[in-house]
């Protein structure tokens, strides 16, 4: 099993970095958050900074963080003909399923790490928010992950690269629209389950909008929990029926 | 090895790909010929554990591949037909990963005397349908595996490619085989065990002794089949005839058939 999985790691290793693809999509977001980096040094108060903040991490949860995963899933989503090369190939489902994870994690780490650097940035210039922004960084990514790895079983590249972007841009923004919503009417006070559903939904900002708008948010140790929790079921899940129960017919 | 299958029936939707499916038999290779739309190909994704049986039981070895889908994937390698790849990856990616559970000798074969090689720095989609077939086979054949089920292996190769691969097939590998083609001269060459499949259902099972106990033979015909010779069913330029050798012969002699050989599979097109 270990020599298995180690060629089906370095199997999937194999094309894992578009480069053209990802310098272009590195340059893009490093121009957004430039221009709202000079803009945040500007600003003399931290409440507008603060502000600025919560837009940056709208770009990272609504903008950056759909076409980075799409591009990962791209890598791991393979057509069923292929699937069955590979686990031909491998001599193993299990192994090639955990690759396929162990892929779009390295896939993403230079990404969160990336995000990091630009958040500490940021951060550094106030201190009203902490370093736990860069853990936020890794939790606004890894549910869709999850997600998105789970869309791949489809065996159709296009259902898991749309299914991806889609989720990933859409749930984000439906917290995104209910914070703003919540601000509007004022309404600070949520019950636990829903807040740990808009935390779980896009961490980052929600956890911005706590300070903003002082929305009782649950703590984000107990969100990080749950987003972990989830996110390992549905890896589970994934390693699972891949291995045991999706169905290819030769 | 020792196939089982007791009542085996697939069905996708309202239809039926295979119905009734009985195998026991312990054979190293086992070919399994049909027309297209005959069930070859879900029964071969049922013994190598990509699909389930809608209903029944299938075994190969004692354990049932679908239930224990990872001692099948260890154990068993394939090939399947029209192989569509769609990813970045070169061929020598491919031999690289090879080579580290493969038998070397078997690489040797491919990489030089197939000529794999000249392929290595291109990538798996740019390949002909040829090509794609060999690196198919390269992996199929040359992973560390106790079965191969190899689907209509020959298909896209030219003749030279044939003779290498069949000949390291039927003498030098030691593994065991389970192969569907269309070509009833590939299927005697190959195999020791036929399973004959029309429309889901096995409608002949057994060995070519079995088949030679009749007095059948295969003619190969000049433009036209003389008259006098009792036809069963026309394919052709092959016609399966009831006759006896002497008469053949004579038919031979006198460039009114081509050749004739004892009945082999095509048989089932007797029962058309």
């Amino acid at each position: 099993m270990l020599k298995n999985s180690k060629s089906a790691i370095k199997w999937y290793f194999k094309g894992l970095f578009p480069i053209k693809l990802l310098l272009m999509l590195i340059v893009l977001i490093l121009i957004f958050e430039l221009v709202l980096y000079v803009y945040y040094k500007e600003l003399p108060d931290v409440r507008d900074k603060i502000n600025v903040l919560w837009s940056l991490t709208i770009l990272i949860s609504v903008l950056f963080n759909p076409p980075i995963l799409a591009s990962g899933v791209a890598h791991i989503a393979r057509t069923r003909d292929m699937t069955i090369f590979e686990v031909s190939l491998i001599g193993s489902w299990t192994s090639t399923a955990i690759a396929k994870v162990i892929a779009i994690m390295i896939y993403i780490l230079p990404y969160i790490l990336l995000q990091y650097v630009i958040l500490y940035l940021f951060i550094v210039e106030q201190n009203v928010i902490g370093f736990e922004l860069g853990v936020l960084v890794i939790l606004s990514l890894l549910l869709y992950c999850g997600l998105a790895i789970l869309l791949t079983l489809s065996g159709s590249r296009v259902v898991a690269v749309l299914g991806s972007i889609m989720l990933s841009f859409l749930l984000p923004l439906s917290a995104l629209i209910t914070i703003s919503t919540l601000s509007i009417y004022k309404i600070t006070h949520i019950n636990t389950m829903f807040s740990i559903l808009l935390f779980t939904l896009n961490p980052l900002t929600a956890y911005v909008a706590s300070y903003i708008y002082g929305l009782d948010l649950v703590n984000w140790e107990l969100g990080a929990i749950v987003i972990l929790a989830v996110f390992f079921i549905m890896l589970c899940f994934y390693v699972y029926a891949f291995s045991k129960k999706i169905e290819i017919k030769i | 090895m020792k196939l089982q299958a007791i009542n085996v029936y697939k069905k996708f939707k309202n239809i039926y790909a295979l119905r009734d499916i009985n195998i026991n038999i312990d054979a190293n290779k086992i070919v399994i010929i049909g027309p297209n739309g005959s069930g070859k190909s879900t029964l071969l994704s049922i013994i190598y554990g990509s699909l389930f049986p809608s209903s029944g039981k299938l075994s190969i070895n004692g354990y049932e591949p679908y239930v224990n889908r990872e001692k099948a994937a260890k154990e068993m390698s394939i090939v399947f037909e029209r192989p569509y790849f769609d990813i970045n990856i070169r061929v020598q990616d491919v031999f690289r990963v090879l080579r580290e559970n493969s038998n070397l000798e078997c690489l040797e074969v491919f990489w030089n005397i197939v000529g794999v090689e000249k392929l290595k720095s291109k990538l798996l989609p740019e390949l002909s349908s040829g090509e794609r077939q060999l690196i198919q086979l390269m992996q199929a054949l040359c992973r560390e595996s106790k079965i191969k089920i190899l689907d209509e292996p020959f298909a896209h190769l030219d003749f030279l490619n044939i003779d290498i691969i069949g000949r390291y097939i039927a003498y030098e590998s030691k593994a065991n085989y389970i192969i569907t083609t269309h070509t009833p001269e590939e299927a005697e060459w190959l195999g020791d065990y036929f399973i004959i499949l029309r429309e889901g259902s096995i409608v002949w099972q057994g060995t070519l002794e079995d088949l030679w106990r009749e007095e059948l033979y295969e003619v190969y015909i000049k433009r036209k089949l003389p008259s006098n010779l009792p036809v069963l069913a026309s394919m052709g330029y092959v016609a399966i005839v009831k006759a006896n050798e002497e008469v053949l012969l004579d038919l031979v002699k006198r460039c009114m058939i081509i050749g004739f050989k004892k009945v082999g599979v095509r048989r089932y097109y007797v029962k058309k």
